[in-house]
C-alpha cells in the first residue's frame, strides 16, 4: 500500500529530522511540560513557520491571558513576523467558554472558529485548564475534540502543563496522535532543558531526549542539530 | 474565506469560463489545502453557476463539509453526497446531516460501476445515481484514496471516473492533487485533463509545468488490471438529495 502520510515542517529547528521530516498531517499532537518550558515559545514558532509558507493558523487560548500580553513577549522572538497577526495567525480566547465547563458549546464553538477560518495550524493552549472545568467528561471531550480536529484537517498543537515531577497529562496523551515532552532536568547543579518525542504515530521517530536551546532569534533549537 | 479565496475563485471561474460542459480539470493543490480548495470550487459550482452535483468524501465525513457549506452560505440543496468514510470516523451521521450514501472505502475500483448501474438486484437499497442529471462530480480527495486502496487500484478508478466524466458530455470535474506530495497520483492523471494548473501559496492559478514529469518511470496505465472483485453494495440513500432533472442527458 502506497504512503499517503504528508509531512508538515515543525518549524522547530532540529526537530524534524526526529521525526521523518515533520508532524503527521492531520494529527493532533500533545506538547507537556512545567512552566518555562518553552511550550508557548514552541506554539509561536510552529504557527509563524506556517504563516511564512503561506498557511493559515489559528490560536486558541483557554487561558483568557489579554492576547496583548501574550503577543509582546512574543515579538521579542526574532521569526515573528508582526505583519501575520490578525491575518495569517488569528488569535482567539475562549477562556470564558471554557470556565463554563460544558462540552459540546466548547466543541462548537471551536468548529465555528475553524469553520470560519479554515486554519492549516491550530494551538489550543493549554489543553488542560479545560480538564480542570470538565471534571468527570473531559476524557470523552478530548477524544471528540481530537477526532474532530483531524477531520477539519489540520496540524493542531495542545498544550499541557504538568507539575515538575510529572512528565505528561495522561487524559490528554491517550486521545493525541503525538506526545513531546519538553523537560527541566538537574545535571551537575544545572537545569538543562531537554525535549524528547514520546509518541508519534506512523512515524519511526528518534528515541530519548535531546538538548535544547531557548534563543531569540530562532526560539527553541534542537542542540544536537548544530553538530 | 477571504479575499484571496474570492480572488482564485473568480479566476478558476474565468479559466474554465465556457468549457464547463464535459471539462476535467486538474488542480494541484498543496495537501493541506485540499480541503479549503475544494470549498471553494463547491461555491463557484453551486453558489456562482448553480449547478447540480456530486460530492465524492474519502477523507473524512461528509458532514464538515456540509457544514463548511451552511458556515459559508453556500446552498447545497442540489448537492448529493457520497460519504464512504463515515462509518469509520468514530462519529454519528445523523448528528449533522441526513443526506448520505454509506459505503466502503476499500476497493474503490468497483465504485462507479456501483453508482452507475445500482446493485445489479444484489440489494434494494443501492442507490443509482443518474450521471445524466449532475452538471459536476468532485472527489475529496484521491490522495487519500492511497490510505485504503494500492496504488494500481487507484489508477484504474481515476482512468475509469475520468472515462465517466467524458462519455456523459455535459459532466464537468475538478481533480483536486498534490502533484509535488504525489507525483504517482499525477502520473495516473497525466494527459486525461484538458487544463492543468497549480495553486500557488499566495493563492494564484498558474498553468502546471513540471519539468521532471517526463524523468519519471512510466506507468503503462492499459496494462493496470481492473480488477473485478465481488462489491457488497451498502448504500443507503437517505433524505431527498438527488439533484433535480434539468432537462437530462
Amino acid at each position: 500500500m502506497a504512503d499517503s502520510f504528508q509531512r508538515v515542517p515543525s518549524g522547530i529547528p532540529g526537530l524534524d529530522e526526529m521525526l521523518e521530516g515533520g508532524f503527521p498531517f492531520p494529527s493532533v499532537i500533545l506538547l507537556a511540560g512545567s512552566a518555562g518550558t518553552g511550550k508557548t515559545t514552541f506554539c509561536q514558532k510552529f504557527l509563524s513557520t506556517g504563516a511564512d509558507l503561506g498557511e493559515q493558523c489559528l490560536y486558541l487560548t483557554t487561558l483568557s491571558e489579554p492576547t496583548q500580553w501574550m503577543l509582546r513577549f512574543a515579538t521579542q522572538f526574532g521569526y515573528v513576523n508582526k505583519r501575520h497577526f490578525g491575518k495569517e495567525i488569528i488569535y482567539v480566547d475562549m477562556g470564558e467558554l471554557v470556565r463554563k465547563g460544558k462540552p459540546a458549546d466548547l466543541l462548537s464553538f471551536i468548529d465555528e472558529q475553524v469553520g470560519s477560518i479554515m486554519p492549516q495550524r491550530i494551538v489550543i493552549d493549554p489543553i488542560t485548564v479545560v480538564g480542570d472545568f470538565m471534571e468527570k467528561n473531559y476524557r470523552s471531550f478530548l477524544f471528540d475534540l481530537s477526532n474532530k480536529l483531524k477531520n477539519w484537517q489540520a496540524v493542531t498543537i495542545l498544550t499541557g502543563e504538568v507539575k515538575p515531577n510529572e512528565l505528561y497529562p495522561a487524559e490528554a496523551a491517550y486521545a493525541t496522535d503525538g506526545v513531546i515532552l519538553l523537560r527541566f532536568i538537574e545535571e551537575d547543579g544545572a537545569r538543562r532543558k531537554y525535549i524528547e518525542v514520546l509518541k508519534m504515530r506512523g512515524t519511526n521517530h528518534a528515541s530519548g531526549r535531546q538538548s535544547i536551546d531557548i534563543s531569540k532569534q530562532d526560539g527553541i533549537v534542537v542542540l544536537k542539530s548544530k553538530f | 474565506m477571504n479575499e484571496k479565496d474570492v480572488a482564485l475563485m473568480n479566476k478558476f471561474l474565468n479559466e474554465v469560463s465556457g468549457r464547463e460542459n464535459g471539462h476535467r480539470v486538474l488542480l494541484s493543490v498543496k495537501y493541506n489545502q485540499i480541503s479549503k480548495i475544494n470549498l471553494i470550487l463547491l461555491r463557484a459550482l453551486i453558489g456562482e453557476q448553480g449547478k447540480h452535483g456530486l460530492f465524492v468524501t474519502v477523507d473524512r465525513p461528509h458532514q464538515y463539509m456540509t457544514y463548511l457549506l451552511d458556515l459559508h452560505k453556500i446552498p447545497r440543496d442540489d448537492l448529493l453526497f457520497l460519504d464512504i468514510i463515515s462509518r469509520f470516523s468514530g462519529e454519528s451521521i445523523n448528528a449533522c446531516d441526513t443526506d448520505a450514501n454509506t459505503a466502503s472505502p476499500f476497493r474503490i475500483s468497483e465504485l462507479l460501476d456501483l453508482l452507475e448501474n445500482g446493485g445489479g438486484g444484489r440489494d434494494k437499497r443501492t442507490a443509482r445515481i443518474d450521471f445524466g442529471l449532475l452538471d459536476f462530480i468532485m472527489i475529496d480527495n484521491l490522495g487519500a484514496m492511497l490510505s485504503y486502496n494500492e496504488l494500481d487500484d487507484v489508477a484504474a478508478f481515476i482512468q475509469k471516473y475520468l472515462r465517466l466524466v467524458e462519455r456523459y458530455g455535459k459532466l464537468f470535474t475538478a481533480i483536486v492533487i498534490d502533484v509535488r506530495a504525489q507525483p504517482e497520483l499525477y502520473r495516473a492523471v497525466q494527459g486525461l485533463c484538458q487544463q492543468e494548473f497549480v495553486v500557488a501559496e499566495d493563492g494564484n492559478l498558474m498553468p502546471l509545468q513540471i519539468p521532471a514529469a517526463n524523468d519519471l518511470p512510466e506507468k503503462k496505465m492499459e496494462e493496470i488490471a481492473e480488477s473485478v472483485i465481488l462489491f457488497t453494495p451498502d448504500f443507503q440513500r437517505v433524505g431527498n438529495a438527488y439533484p433535480r432533472p434539468t432537462g437530462g442527458a
